[in-house]
């Protein structure tokens, strides 16, 4: 009786571990929706627990990372702004604004800086830290005057055609920051200079670096590595 | 799916707590005695199985320990999830370091028990497969009552039932 048993419980556990490998291999459309299901319903939660309320602390006698901060680009090379062939660097705030702003790194200077020392979480399970020094994506909303289609952000960069799109909450965390200063220093080409975005609120790949356009949209358009089936919330 | 392994995990605790069968499985004075004559009885230096309730002492501790690993697992892992959302949580394990190799230690041990507790069914107590369907446990063959080490059967039934002697005759 018991070896009836075992050879049901073989046969039944083998069918369904075939029927699911089949099913991914043959359809792999219908797994895929499956697993969009699951993200989907896995963001819905992750929106509901986010709260501007919540922040990353860092004790201020915590380590900094310092040189060991690791540098990560797309391109072959690091990405260094040509002034020459590009003229003067500047960043374009568009899309669902009522007053488009094109800042020179003076200008970004300009604006309300905050510095503060948080982590970085990167999706591959390492954090450092580091002490950033720039302005909120919320005081840049507020400066373009974003409108209410605004529900999306997207940051692109010049590391080839990196961009990743942020939900509008995540982005107005007052700990989210179009970032120029690294430790007390402008940033150097390895960690994005001259700006990109810097967040403990969201994994590392969603803070764009390198970068030059911040667009305020009614909708996501995904990101280099969302599209890759890396999660699109990504959220800490 | 993690979701469901929770889901699951949590319906286990509740089942757990009001069919008070968490008196079976936890920890008391003496079960660490119990346990080393259990270990001394597997490794062949004491001869019968020792007297047990439900378990014996070492699958009490490892049943006790299972829930409480996986506990561990999803409070470390709603830390390293949401370190900034839920910093309190990742603040009960220091640090974000910590959670991580809390969540993985203690994953890996679930694993291991629950790859011992496999191989223990096979190797002491087949008969308890039954029971897994039927929910009825023949006591008359539970690994107490037949004296059974980890492959008992490898060693021959004499071994378990001392032959019974013959009636002298008068």
């Amino acid at each position: 009786m018991s070896l009836n048993r075992r050879r049901f419980l073989t046969i039944s556990a083998a069918s369904l571990g075939g029927a699911l490998a089949s099913a991914c291999n043959k359809n792999p459309e219908r797994a895929k929706k499956l697993l969009s299901l699951a993200e989907r319903g896995n963001q819905r939660v992750e929106e509901g627990l986010f709260r501007h309320t919540a922040m990353n602390r860092v004790s201020p006698s915590a380590p900094i990372a310092g040189a060991s901060f690791p540098k990560y680009h797309i391109s072959k090379t690091v990405p260094v702004w040509d002034t020459a062939a590009r003229g003067v660097w500047r960043l374009e705030v568009s899309g669902a604004v009522r007053r488009p702003l094109s800042l020179t790194l003076d200008d970004l200077m300009k604006l309300p800086r905050i510095t503060h020392k948080v982590d970085h979480f990167c999706v591959e399970g390492w954090n450092a830290r580091a002490t950033w020094s720039g302005v909120r994506v919320s005081d840049i909303a507020r400066a373009a005057q974003a409108t209410d289609d605004a529900q999306f952000v997207d940051f692109a960069g010049f590391d080839e055609d990196y961009h990743e799109s942020w939900d509008m909450a995540s982005a107005m965390h007052p700990q989210t920051l179009v970032a120029y200063g690294m430790d007390g220093y402008l940033l150097t080409p390895a960690h994005g200079a001259p700006a990109r975005v810097h967040s403990p609120v969201k994994l590392g790949y969603k803070s764009t670096k390198y970068l030059t356009r911040v667009v305020f949209m009614p909708k996501q358009n995904g990101g280099y590595w969302s599209d890759q089936g890396y999660e699109w919330y990504g959220g800490t | 799916m993690m979701w469901l392994l929770v889901a699951n995990g949590l319906l286990y605790l509740g089942f757990l707590f009001f069919h008070g069968e968490w008196r079976d499985i936890v920890p008391r004075r003496g079960d660490a005695r119990d346990a080393w004559q259990m270990l001394r009885f597997y490794l062949f230096v004491r001869k019968d199985h020792p007297a047990q309730a439900k378990h014996n002492a070492l699958q009490k501790s490892a049943y006790f320990a299972m829930p409480v690993l996986g506990i561990l697992i999803v409070l470390s892992g709603l830390a390293i999830w949401k370190p900034v959302t839920f910093s309190f949580i990742t603040a009960l394990f220091v640090n974000y370091k910590w959670a991580r190799f809390v969540h993985f230690v203690a994953m890996a041990l679930l694993l291991l028990l629950a790859l011992v507790h496999v191989f223990m069914v096979f190797a002491v107590d087949p008969y308890s497969l039954r029971a897994i369907v039927t929910g009825w446990y023949n006591s008359a063959r539970s690994p107490e009552a037949r004296n059974a080490r980890p492959f008992y059967h490898l060693f021959g039934p004499g071994r378990e039932t001392p032959a019974s002697r013959e009636v002298p005759p008068t």
